[in-house]
């Protein structure tokens, strides 16, 4: 830059902002792609591969406007068809409802029960057969309201303290018997919540047979479970058990199980216990206190719009209340489409005006022009910590190090002294070695690496780091060699005769005089090296076997391979956290690196 | 020694930072680096490679959990790798995992290599799997005998005998030999959309439906954007909405339909390519007719194939294996599918292929009995049921069962279809055979590819089924052709070793004359101080390069040991040469074809580039920087980047083209001539407030301003281009000229190449190669800052004297910077073609060890690592390596040559005499 400095001042303005504009707009197409994989590390994974593509980390909410109201909906496929731009949406749960005529409905064939619940007349489901004796049956409510007003005092506010146990890898939300909880000892858990299902591997059972499973924790038997009420099915050569408790999942090999509660509880470690405090609030509807969201407040009705828990409320009701409609479900066109529609009520027979409120089907496809789009900027920063915990990165990171610092090390020093030697010093056979060592540049690297594999393979240094590391300790690279020799021919020698004056031996000399000199190209070969060492592939794909010893590059490639398809914002991620220390080195060592490479020059 | 303390107490600090940290970091890491699990005594551990996605890995993890519960005296190791070869380079090293995964492909080539143990011994301990493996392996008197009493004479094995018998041979006792256990397989079946066959009135599959109902279907589920049928008048190809079938074009795929009606495409003992015969090629024929005759086919290459997808609802059949049944229900819960069996053929045989995957032990395992523990745990129906997903589906026909039955609740409700061939038993395993089954199997999807996929150039099915059998034969004759009878073992090393000593004993006995002490002294300390270089370069250059001239005048492709490479002189490079290996010749033109591209681009981009480094602006170092962070980028995350910015539907390339489409090749050619105008007058004018002389300001500025005037003139939305053009395209021979002025110059220059729009960048063979170039020109930072080196060292006094002879920036460009750099530009050439011939990583990973479509990626290094370390070739790819240092010895003795032409050396300053 010394050149530069002399003509600094004839540097006008003009040209400056030229050489700006010059340089800024040379730099979009080469730090773009960067920036994409930066940004895409920080998206959403349904946003890394969107199109048109997404500039910035956005979530974007998309909204559908149908009469006077807004739903929120979820695009699933933005295809591009031959025509109009079509894109296919799902209502969201919170808007899903919407009045229709009734005329709009139509029935085609499926079936469906339904059943007069609380005065209602509900779709349900049969979770059971009509017992002997008995006059009920159980049921399952479909498409209940997810949405209904109560009054403001009926809500009931209170912070509860739920406990959680972790059986099988499942962390269960369970009751313990005593309260409060001594800080060790045993205590015996009284009944486990309703939600807590189990899978076990299914095992043959007899034929009216109670079903009796064994829940096997880590370390031995831990919970029992007896369901005497199921009734079987026959699979081919298996009896698996249906109930209502049991629900098999045949794909998987497993039956889930749903004990209500163990009979004769069960008694745990308090230290695998743990406690959360939540804020609960219940209202009563239906008759029934259950669990709710507050949605909305009007002051003036004292109403309260809250939200139901999502799951389906199991009922007894008496079987003559069961209604078989049969083969009916509803379509009805909406948008310009026929689509399925679910209704959460029946009409009545005969009033041909009155309309009635239908659950929209999932899927709903509207024009683009219908959609209105509203992107909230929301970096996923989660997403290194997730990549991080993945894999093992902590540790490849140690690993990589090691090698790093080891092959920096030893390239930095042994191709410093070959290079001294071949400098400075004058024997017999330099030149032809010099050449040779040169045309070693120009072998392609696969015609050694198979004996090379071998040889390591023979004294048995597979799956170690010495195959990565000693190489580098014997001047492995001509590249380097090449440098450190032509940046010393520039030192003056008379430096080194004054040294050699003062009695130093070659090796001194290079040590206290050849050596403090070379910095800048030490800095070079340094950073070239730990890049070298960081990024290698190759080698480490061969030579490491072990998980616990792979190094960061591999388990990038590892990655990718197991998070392409499922995870792509994850191995964003993961690349650029390998990017980062690199990056860094690069940027503080570049004027040195840059010297270092001026200095030594290339031409020979 | 007081002289060493010396020496270590005056070292310069800066150096002895650099040391005392590399050690401080080493040493810390050290403690920590490798921790594997410690493990107690009389534990022994089993060794195996898996990689997979992230199911897969769950899914192992949780096998190990519940398997290590059950044995706690022996440890599980997992080597994570995706490379499908890492435990073939393990064999090869000696240090071979325990287990290996064998699909019934490679079984062959394991077993012929002897890498897989016989597992009849070790089955005499687990009576259940015995009794499960029956008569598929053991004979009635074998299982008496294992069994005693229990056994039950002619009791059905529990195991699919389809399965078992890829990996059986007959031992030399003329009993069978079991060399791996099949875990599980994925046969083929249709799957159908139910809303399509329902918004048709067409009938579903049955269990017996044949090929004709499968085209009549087809052809009703096919409709263009007027809901017209192919057989329909009117009927408009290219506004296809709904295809009736989508088939599995490649071999497994198409060799049901083969079998279905009688023929085969590899011959009983896989010795021929039997291709041509008649049955095969009426089988071909029809699912050829499908596509181009019937039109109920998409293909691979339609404009709209982004929406043409089973998933999308647009096809109505679909062949396909069991996995696309999670995708399905994960991420589709809308689309009503089902499946059914693969349709019978005319004469109603019915058949499927199926392709069983399973674990052997290999020879050199030395914990034969824990890693069979593992083997047997495999097996075991526990250990099938636990399996998560059905991506593959179980061997053992008790634990098929249970997954079989209807269940309404889950898609698809027939699941009876998924295993339905195998019930019938007609399912069949496809063929490994020979070392070079890989390729043959290369050579015969390329031209199913060609007749079944690509719509263009149209291919007969007789002409396919002819080539295939031709090239497929001479590949197969290639095994045949020379077999080495002389086996060099150490000895033929020792041979190798004797040049090197011969010289190395020539240069210590060579007469010293005329030498001083104290010069003596110096060539000692020389000696001394390059050891460290002669030893790395006699262990890792020297011994390796003459080890691999021996390699390739030999053939050693197997896993076995490494002396057992037979000699057989020149054949390897007259395989390559004569073109017995097309691929040679393929992979060189690839190479060339890349290096004329890239290197000259590079060369002028890089020169450029370091140009604009040079200038002394505020900031130059954050801008250097970032010109070069594509050079520092690991070529792994730079292959993952440009994997996602080529996608042809949603990255980013394509985005920005589809946006530059609205303007005019014409607007295209004039905008660059105006950015070049720009900066030309940018310059002009900043020469000019120097106060430079001339007048090359005033007219740059005019035609800029009447540049610009044209732009706007010539916008594709005028009314009189459009009648332009209108009119240009309808008389013919003018229309060439007229479409300059249409819109849409990426789709016009885009088929002025031959290839479709949008750009299938990363599938279409005729724009690969550029994918590379553009690649290539993104890391040019790095040849950037060697000129960056060349150009600050060129002497300021040049400078100041041109410009005392009033020499503008051009001319000093032109006379002094050009010429003084010539030394780094021919440096950089030199390196330049040498990368180019060794271009590997970009291309492994983009295109994950292929070849790129229609081999447009098979660059010369790439064929090389593939012949060597996936086929096992390691003679042939010795020789290939051999003739690659020839080439790029000959290019760089020829750019030697002319370099005195044009490169301007510099007094040798800075050397001693």
């Amino acid at each position: 830059m010394s050149r530069r400095g002399s003509e600094g001042r004839s540097e006008s303005r003009a040209y400056k902002i030229v050489m700006y504009t010059i340089l800024i707009t040379g730099a979009i197409p080469i730090i773009l792609p960067f920036y994409w994989l930066v940004a895409a590390s920080l998206k959403t994974k349904e946003r890394v591969n969107a199109y048109p593509p997404d500039w910035l980390p956005i979530v974007p909410a998309d909204y559908l406007k149908v009469g006077d109201q807004e739903l929120r909906v979820r695009i699933f496929d933005d295809g591009r068809g031959s025509g109009t731009f079509v894109a296919r949406v799902r209502a969201l749960p919170e808007h899903g409802h919407l009045d229709l005529p009734r005329a709009a409905i139509r029935r085609t064939t499926a079936d469906a029960v339904f059943a007069a619940v609380d005065g209602r007349q509900r779709r349900v489901e049969l979770r059971g057969a009509p017992a002997n004796g008995g006059d009920g049956v159980t049921v399952a409510l479909l498409g209940q309201l997810r949405e209904v007003s109560v009054p403001a005092d009926e809500l009931e506010s209170r912070e509860e303290t739920e406990t959680y146990w972790t059986v099988l890898g499942r962390e269960l939300r369970v009751t313990p018997a005593e309260l409060p909880l001594p800080e060790r000892g045993m205590v015996r858990l009284v009944a486990l919540n309703e939600d807590l299902a189990i899978r076990v591997a299914p095992q043959p059972v007899v034929a009216g047979a109670p079903l009796e499973l064994l829940v096997e924790g880590p370390d031995g038997p831990r919970v029992r479970l007896v369901d005497t009420r199921a009734p079987q099915r026959r699979d081919r050569d298996r009896w698996l058990p249906v109930a209502p408790d049991v629900v098999t999942n045949e794909a998987a090999g497993y039956v889930e199980v749903r004990p209500v509660c163990p009979p004769e509880g069960l008694t745990v470690p308090v230290g695998e216990l743990r406690t959360a405090f939540v804020r609960r609030v219940t209202a009563v509807v239906d008759g029934r206190r259950v669990a709710v969201k507050e949605l909305s407040r009007n002051g003036e009705t004292g109403l309260v719009k809250v939200e139901l828990p999502d799951e389906p409320v199991t009922r007894v009701v008496p079987a003559a209340a069961l209604e078989l409609v049969g083969h009916t479900q509803y379509r009805a066109t909406v948008l310009g489409q026929d689509v399925p529609v679910q209704p959460l009520a029946l009409p009545l027979p005969d009033d041909a005006a009155a309309t009635v409120a239908v659950r929209l089907p999932e899927a709903l496809a509207v024009t683009e022009t219908r959609l209105r789009q509203e992107r909230t900027f929301a970096p996923q920063w989660g997403n290194f910590a997730a990549a991080w915990r993945e894999q093992q990165f902590d540790l490849y990171l140690v690993n990589t190090l090691l090698i790093a610092a080891l092959v920096v090390l030893g390239t930095v020093f042994s191709c410093g002294l070959v290079g001294y030697a071949f400098a400075r010093l004058h024997f017999r056979g330099s030149n032809i070695l010099f050449i040779v060592l040169l045309s070693t540049m120009m072998i392609p690297g696969q015609v050694t690496s198979i004996p090379t594999f071998v040889m390591f393979a023979t004294v048995g240094w597979i799956d170690s780091y010495k195959p990565l590391i000693v190489p580098a300790f014997m001047a492995g690279s001509a590249f380097f060699i090449f440098l450190y020799r032509q940046f010393m021919m520039t030192i003056p020698v008379d430096l080194e005769d004054s040294a050699r004056i003062d009695g130093c031996g070659p090796l001194a000399t290079w040590w206290l005089i050849m050596m403090p000199l070379s910095k800048p190209i030490i800095v070079t070969v340094a950073v070239f090296s730990f890049i070298g060492a960081w990024n290698d592939f190759l080698g480490p794909l061969l030579y490491i076997n072990s998980d616990a010893k792979q190094t960061i590059a591999l388990g990038l490639q590892n990655f990718k391979s197991a998070f392409q398809y499922d995870d792509p914002q994850l191995l964003m991620a993961a690349s650029v956290m390998m990017l980062i220390p690199a990056l860094v080195l690069f940027f503080l060592a570049q004027k040195a690196f840059i010297r270092g490479v001026v200095v030594s020059g290339v031409k020979g | 020694m007081r002289k060493l303390i010396q020496v270590i107490t005056n070292s310069d600090p800066w150096l002895t930072a650099l040391v005392l940290g590399c050690l401080t970091i080493a040493g810390v890491c050290a403690v920590y680096a490798g921790r594997a699990t410690a493990h107690p005594e009389g534990v022994t551990v089993v060794t195996f490679c898996q990689g997979g996605s992230k199911r897969d890995r769950a899914e192992t993890r949780a096998l190990q959990a519940r398997f290590e519960a059950e044995h706690p005296d022996i440890r599980l190791n997992i080597i994570r790798s995706n490379q499908a070869r890492k435990p073939d380079t393990m064999i090869a090293a000696g240090v071979a995992p325990d287990l290996i995964f064998v699909p019934c492909d490679q079984a062959d080539y394991y077993i012929q290599s002897g890498a897989l143990r016989d597992l009849k011994p070790l089955l005499r301990e687990d009576p259940e799997l015995v009794r499960a493996l029956g008569t598929t392996v053991f004979s009635e008197a074998e299982l008496r005998e294992v069994l005693g009493p229990e056994h039950v004479p002619g009791a059905a094995p529990d195991f699919i005998a389809a399965m078992v018998a890829p990996f059986l041979r007959e031992g030399p006792d003329g009993r069978k030999q079991l060399f791996a256990i099949p875990i599980n397989y994925t046969p083929f079946f249709i799957y159908y959309n139910k809303d399509l066959f329902d918004k048709y009135n067409v009938p579903y599959p049955s269990e017996n439906w044949t090929w004709d109902e499968l085209r009549e279907k087809a052809l009703a589920l096919t409709r263009d954007h007027l809901g017209r049928r192919p057989d329909q008048p009117g009927f408009d190809a290219q506004q296809v909405q709904t295809f009736g079938f989508q088939y599995a074009w490649w071999q497994h795929g198409v060799e049901c339909f083969i079998r279905q009606n009688g023929g085969r495409l590899v011959s009983e003992d896989g010795s021929r390519v039997v291709a041509n015969d008649p049955r095969t090629v009426e089988a071909l024929q029809f699912l050829n007719d499908l596509k181009r005759r019937d039109g109920v086919v998409p293909t691979g290459q339609g404009a709209t194939a982004r929406d043409i997808a089973f998933n999308k609802g647009t096809i109505g059949m679909f062949m396909w294996g069991v996995f696309e049944i999670v995708t399905l229900n994960d991420q589709t819960p809308e689309l009503d599918y089902d499946v059914a069996p693969l349709p019978r053929g005319r004469d109603g045989t019915r058949a499927s292929v199926v392709f069983p995957n399973g674990w052997g032990i290999t020879a050199q395992s030395r914990v034969p009995e824990a890693a069979f523990a593992y083997l047997r745990f495999l097996a075991s129906r526990e250990a099938m049921q636990l399996t998560e997903d059905p991506v593959f589906l179980p061997t053992r026909y008790s634990v098929l069962g249970a997954r079989g039955p209807v269940d309404p609740t889950r898609r698809p409700t027939s699941r009876w279809a998924l295993t339905h061939d195998i019930d019938n038993g007609y399912a069949m395993a496809p063929y490994g055979t020979t070392a070079y089954y890989g390729d043959v199997y290369e050579v015969i999807n390329e031209h199913l590819n060609k007749l079944l996929n690509l719509v263009e150039p149209p291919f007969d099915a007789q002409t396919a089924a002819d080539e295939m059998t031709r090239l497929g034969n001479v590949i197969l004759q290639r095994d045949r052709l020379v077999r080495g009878s002389t086996s060099f073992g150490y000895a033929a090393l020792a041979i190798a070793l004797i040049p090197l000593g011969y010289l190395a004993w020539r240069f210590a006995t060579r007469p010293r004359r005329g030498l001083s002490k104290l010069l003596l002294a110096e060539e000692r300390w020389g000696y001394l101080l390059i050891s460290p270089w002669v030893l790395g370069f006699t262990l890792f250059g020297a011994f390796p390069i003459l080890v691999s001239i021996l390699l390739s005048f030999s053939q050693w492709q197997s896993l076995s040991d490494f002396t057992q490479a037979e000699f057989i002189g020149v054949e390897n490079y007259r395989v390559a040469l004569s073109g017995t290996d097309p691929k040679f010749w393929t992979s060189l033109w690839v190479t060339f074809r890349y290096a004329l591209l890239a290197v000259p681009s590079g060369l002028v981009a890089g020169l450029a580039l370091a140009l604009l480094m040079n200038q002394a602006v505020a900031g130059i170092t954050v801008f250097r920087t970032l010109y070069y962070i594509p050079a520092v980028l690991p070529s792994v995350a730079a292959a993952i980047l440009w994997w996602y910015l080529f996608d042809r539907h949603t990255g980013w390339v394509n985005w920005a083209l589809a946006r530059a489409n609205v303007l005019s090749p014409l607007q295209v050619i004039l905008g660059l001539a105006l950015v070049v105008l720009l900066i030309v007058t940018a310059l002009a004018a900043v020469e000019r407030a120097r106060g430079a002389r001339g007048n090359a300001f005033a007219r740059p500025l005019l035609m800029l301003a009447g540049g610009l005037a044209a732009l706007v003139l010539l916008s594709p939305r005028q009314p009189w281009i459009e009648a332009l053009v209108t009119a240009g395209v309808a008389e013919g021979p003018a229309g060439g000229w007229a479409r300059l002025l249409d819109a849409g110059w990426a789709t016009q220059l885009a088929g002025a190449v031959g290839a479709r729009y949008p750009v299938a960048w990363l599938s279409d063979e005729v724009v690969t190669p550029y994918v590379f170039v553009i690649m290539a020109l993104w890391g040019v930072g790095g040849g950037m800052i060697i000129y960056l080196a060349g150009l600050q060292g060129i002497p300021t006094q040049l400078y100041e004297a041109a410009e005392m002879d009033g020499a503008s920036r051009w001319q000093k460009l032109r006379n002094v910077t050009i010429p003084m750099l010539s030394p780094v530009i021919f440096f950089n050439l030199i390196m330049g073609v040498i990368g180019s011939f060794q271009v590997f990583n970009s291309a492994y990973v983009l295109f994950d060890g292929g070849t790129g479509p229609g081999d447009s990626a098979l660059f010369y290094g790439l064929h090389l690592f593939r012949e060597a370390f996936m086929k096992y070739r390691l003679g042939y790819a010795s020789a290939l390596a051999w003739i690659l240092f020839v080439i790029i010895l000959v290019f760089t003795a020829l750019i030697f040559r002319s370099s005195a032409l044009w490169v301007y050396y510099e007094s040798a300053k800075g050397k001693r005499a």
